[in-house]
């Protein structure tokens, strides 16, 4: 008995999961994660101790996410607290911020 | 003013070179005495100008030589524009080249140390050039033009440690002197800015907005360039003395096997080099007057420089005056040690202590005494100074230069011995398994390793393996790691040229990370925890022996290491299917392999190999083989038909075996003895 909200609600879960994929693939593909799909979760810490990313990978991850999800992700808007973890950066994949004229990048200084 | 007493120099007229004694590896355990190496000669050129002056002349008045770029574009790095470049003679419409610049600071010194119309056998004159470009990724172009401008013959060495390149330089020729190679040396290091490297630094986030102030507030670097040169002497050998003479007392290397791009934030690796140095040049830390830092002005490498030196001078850090040249010069990288290097010569000639600029309050973690309260020189005098330079890949070199020779520690030979040995080589024509050479890395934790540093990690593991040894605790720290290659590894150049297509603010920090000669070298060091000595030899056919003869003779004298996995690597061009793979041995100071006797680089493949046998005292007819390790291009390849079958050889019938190489840049014979 699928109503108007429980179908939005799937189509959601759908989208995420599919993100999700996405998101492992880029870690894997473009930033090297040395991991399998279904061992980066999504409470895995980006940097240092989780999936081992660090200063150098900063620019990278953004230029990676941008890329693959079409999007320009303005200055400020990429920096720790959304790269913090795998769940955080789906998050600003999902709800990406209101886009700016400037290419966006964070800064890797170790 | 020369002091009369203790400063190095005999009085007698010296005329016959070659009578004079050198280090040699037997008798093993006899006392020898080591020359005073003295620096006669300094040239150099720099954003500040043509020569040592217009640099010493800045640092007097406070003067930096930082300027926006102009001679490419970088508006794409915005806010970054600032660059220690050669602005003045661009503007004048001459190209920037490497050429030229490793010439006029080759002849400047050369002409400064009043050689020019002293002849000198050119067979005895070799030359040491660190860098890490090179030019256009010809990397030891730089020491052919220095040997070219002076006419030299002798060997002709290039160190490729990015950052810490030419310092490296200085204190190997040092070494070439004090083993009797040659009788004047040329070393120093040349480094030409390029868009892509700025966009590497850039994309790293090391770069400043502003100029850089090392051990100030503004955090961030700003990169420079230019090429210096010295000329190094035996003191005893010299004819005149110098007017005002700075010996070189001694140097050191150490890894961090700590990261890429990042120092140990410990500091304890350049803490290593730092004490490794200081007994190297026989001097307590309280005798230290003067550290040139590194200090580029990022966050990481000035707080954990700092927390280097004072583990190291321990108590005689607290007022020690600590400063920094890259305020005035920008960070030239392969230029950097010895141009700060000429800075601190210069400033001691003058009885001034070399400024930091822009330091304003300071940083809360930086040295009480940054000579940064006016930004100008300060009146003092310095005896004995330490330059320190950090690198990528966790490479550190310290190098200490003084106004008087020290009586400099004498060496009681230790035997060196190889103690295993390992080829992984893929042979022409051949597909490289990439499956099985992962498999023989282990559990490394690597991610995107280019093939060059695969071969490297397998070859110098398994040849631990074989050397039956397991690194723990302090063993890390006394096993270093010596390398050889003919250029940067290409896939990872490759795959950053690749990047840049995307924007100059876009390009990939971690693959630019991977692009500098020995970042091979430092996964290496990662993987094993290899913490000891580090350099990196870059050349043709000759330089996986030399790297095998530099490890084989800093074991003989030093006592900072008692092992260095030494050898070499290559990597096929992306679209070639050429020889490639990496062979590493296992050098020991006190192992039960077989002997190593003698060493000798020099000019001809004949002099080596006479000079090898007399440092082992053999007579040419005992040697049972000759071997040639330079007769293919391939690093991998030349060690394997050069020291493997040597090795087999020892093992069966052979008591006495040669292995010899030959190539543009000189030769290098090594005497091997079965026990």
């Amino acid at each position: 008995m699928n109503d108007g909200f429980s179908l939005a609600l799937t189509a959601q879960i759908e989208r995420s999961e599919q993100t999700l994929e996405r998101v492992r693939r880029v870690l894997i593909q473009r930033l090297k994660v040395a991991l399998p799909p279904e061992q980066i979760d999504l409470d895995a810490p980006l940097f240092g101790t989780g999936l081992g990313l660090d200063s150098v990978d900063a620019v990278e991850l953004v230029i990676a996410i941008e890329t693959e999800f079409g999007l320009n992700l303005p200055e400020g808007t990429a920096g720790p607290v959304q790269f913090r973890t795998v769940s955080s950066l789906l998050e600003l994949i999902l709800n990406p911020p209101a886009v700016a004229l400037t290419a966006g990048r964070v800064s890797a200084a170790p | 003013m020369c002091p009369t007493e203790a400063d190095g120099f005999d009085d007698r007229s010296h005329s016959n070179h070659q009578a004079q004694a050198s280090l040699t590896f037997v008798p093993v355990g006899a006392l020898q005495h080591r020359p005073a190496i003295v620096v006669t000669g300094l040239g150099a050129i720099s954003s500040l100008g043509r020569g040592v002056a217009p640099i010493i002349q800045a640092m007097v008045e406070g003067r930096d030589g930082l300027s926006e770029m102009t001679r490419f574009d970088i508006t794409a790095l915005h806010p970054i524009r600032y660059a220690g470049w050669l602005r003045e003679s661009w503007e004048r419409r001459e190209p920037a080249s490497l050429e030229s610049w490793v010439r006029a600071a080759v002849r400047e010194a050369w002409n400064d140390a009043g050689l020019a119309d002293v002849s000198i056998a050119p067979e005895r004159i070799a030359v040491v050039s660190g860098t890490t470009l090179g030019e256009e990724g010809a990397l030891s172009r730089s020491a052919d033009y220095a040997a070219d401008e002076v006419g030299a013959r002798g060997p002709r060495w290039t160190i490729s440690t990015a950052c810490a390149s030419s310092a490296n330089s200085i204190g190997l020729g040092r070494d070439l002197i004090e083993w009797g190679d040659a009788d004047v040396v040329i070393v120093g290091g040349v480094e030409k800015l390029v868009v892509e490297i700025m966009a590497g630094f850039a994309v790293l986030g090391v770069l400043g907005s502003e100029k850089c102030a090392p051990f100030g507030e503004q955090i961030g670097t700003t990169l420079g360039e230019g090429a210096g040169f010295l000329v190094l002497e035996r003191a005893d050998l010299r004819a005149t003395r110098p007017r005002s003479p700075a010996f070189v007392l001694g140097y050191a290397l150490s890894g961090d096997a700590w990261h890429e791009t990042s120092p140990d934030p410990r500091g304890s690796g350049l803490a290593r080099a730092i004490s490794a140095c200081l007994v190297d040049a026989s001097v307590e830390p309280d005798a230290v007057d003067y550290v040139n830092a590194h200090a580029t002005g990022t966050a990481a490498n000035d707080d954990a420089e700092w927390r280097g030196i004072r583990k190291a001078l321990g108590a005689r850090s607290a007022n020690i005056p600590v400063s920094a040249s890259k305020g005035f010069l920008g960070h030239a990288q392969g230029a950097a040690g010895v141009l700060e290097t000429i800075a601190t010569i210069g400033c001691m000639q003058l009885g001034t202590i070399p400024p930091s600029l822009r330091v304003g309050r300071g940083r809360s973690s930086g040295p009480a005494d940054t000579v940064g309260e006016t930004g100008r020189a300060r009146e003092g005098v310095i005896d004995v100074s330490l330059s320190n330079s950090m690198a990528f890949g966790g490479a550190n070199a310290v190098v200490a230069v003084a106004r008087r020779a020290t009586s400099a520690r004498p060496v009681t030979a230790r035997s060196v011995s190889i103690e295993g040995l390992s080829i992984k080589r893929t042979p022409a024509g051949c597909p490289r398994d990439d499956v099985s050479l992962a498999a023989a890395c282990g559990d490394t934790d690597m991610r995107a390793p280019d093939p060059s540093t695969l071969y490297a990690i397998a070859s110098a593991r398994a040849a631990l393996g074989q050397a039956g040894l397991r690194l723990s605790g302090a063993s890390k720290d006394r096993t270093g790691l010596f390398g050889a290659c003919v250029g940067p590894p290409r896939a990872s150049v490759e795959e950053y040229r690749e990047s840049l297509k995307r924007g100059l603010d876009r390009a990939s920090a971690p693959a630019f990370a991977r692009t500098v000669a020995h970042a091979p070298l430092g996964a290496v060091s990662r993987a094993l925890g290899a913490r000891g000595p580090l350099s990196m030899v870059v050349g043709d056919d000759v330089a996986g022996l030399l790297a095998i003869a530099y490890a084989a003779r800093w074991l003989a004298v030093r006592t900072d290491a008692d092992h260095i996995i030494a050898g070499g690597f290559d990597e096929r061009p992306l679209d070639s299917m050429d020889d490639e793979g990496a062979a590493f041995a296992v050098l020991s100071s006190e192992g039960s392999g077989p002997l190593v006797r003698g060493v000798a680089t020099a000019a001809t493949l004949r002099e080596a190999v006479e000079r090898a046998l007399s440092s082992a005292s053999f007579d040419p007819r005992s040697v049972d083989l000759t071997l040639d390790a330079s007769s293919d291009p391939s690093i991998a390849y030349g060690l394997e038909a050069g020291l493997e079958v040597a090795l087999d050889a020892l093992r069966g019938e052979a008591r006495r075996v040669l292995v010899t190489a030959e190539g543009p840049q000189g030769s290098v014979a090594l005497v091997l003895e079965a026990r």
